[in-house]
């Protein structure tokens, strides 16, 4: 009788090729994947759009750095406060009128600081 | 003598195990934690804000810093993109993500939109990015 030594079956599988692969999927999902966090702001439609829109009861004028509400100098920290205010007079549409220096940043900082405000629908232009 | 050679065979087997342990372990890091993202333009640093409305990762229409609009790293315009856009999808309901740079003046960017406007879509929204703190 031949008998077949046992040692042979129990040969372990090799791992290369598996760590191959995994290597590869880590690879791929590293360079493919982003860690940003994206976020939105909606930009209605341009006043200038055309008589749809009722007319702005209140103008806030962006100059760079600087606030303008309705002819007045505010600070920035003033501005969502001012806001509520507005709203509590019954005057619930706030035109953002930009200047030519200021940046999509301040805009976009703008924006979302008036979004915290209930009740306000914002419009913005562009100024000369 | 079989036993010895037995011996040697399984020393650097296990330190392959470990090194599989390892490299699954940030390949399961990975595929939880980020998110497939279409490429970003190279040019454009998105404005920052506090507190987002999240958004998955957009394939945007990029504006750059000098006001060109980009769309995938070829230029376009505002009427081209939208002609683009309401091939694939319902054309009622076309909102366009704009990713600007942060240092793009307003006018150019209000350009930009109002020309979307008029070409057809029904929404904007910029698309900006949480700010590190």
């Amino acid at each position: 009788m031949r008998i077949e030594p046992p040692g042979k079956k129990h040969k372990p599988i090799s791992l290369t090729p598996l760590v191959d692969v995994i290597f590869l999927l880590l690879l791929f999902f590293m360079l493919s994947s982003t860690f940003t966090n994206f976020g939105q702001v909606e930009i209605g439609a341009p006043a200038s759009g055309g008589g749809t829109s009722s007319v702005p009861t209140a103008i806030l004028v962006l100059d760079g750095e600087l606030l303008r509400l309705n002819g007045t100098e505010i600070e920035n920290d003033q501005m969502v406060e001012r806001a509520r205010i507005l709203v509590d007079q019954k005057s619930h549409t706030l035109l953002v009128l930009t200047r030519k220096e200021t940046t999509t940043q301040q805009l976009v900082t703008v924006l979302t600081r008036l979004k915290a405000v209930p009740g306000l629908k914002v419009t913005v232009a562009g100024g000369t | 003598m079989i036993k010895l050679t037995l011996k040697r065979d399984k020393k650097p087997l296990e330190t392959t195990i470990s090194l599989i342990n390892i490299v699954f372990l940030m390949l399961i890091f990975f595929l939880v934690a980020g998110q497939l993202a279409p490429p970003l333009d190279p040019e454009v640093t998105l404005a920052q804000i506090e507190e987002i409305d999240p958004l998955p990762p957009p394939d945007a229409l990029y504006v750059r810093k000098d006001g060109a609009l980009v769309y995938r790293e070829q230029p376009i315009t505002a009427a081209a993109y939208l002609s683009e856009f309401e091939g694939e999808g319902d054309a009622e309901k076309t909102t366009i993500r704009l990713a600007a740079d942060q240092g793009l003046t307003t006018d150019h960017l209000l350009k930009h939109v109002a020309a979307l406007y008029q070409a057809g879509a029904s929404r904007v929204v910029l698309v900006t990015q949480k700010s590190s703190p």
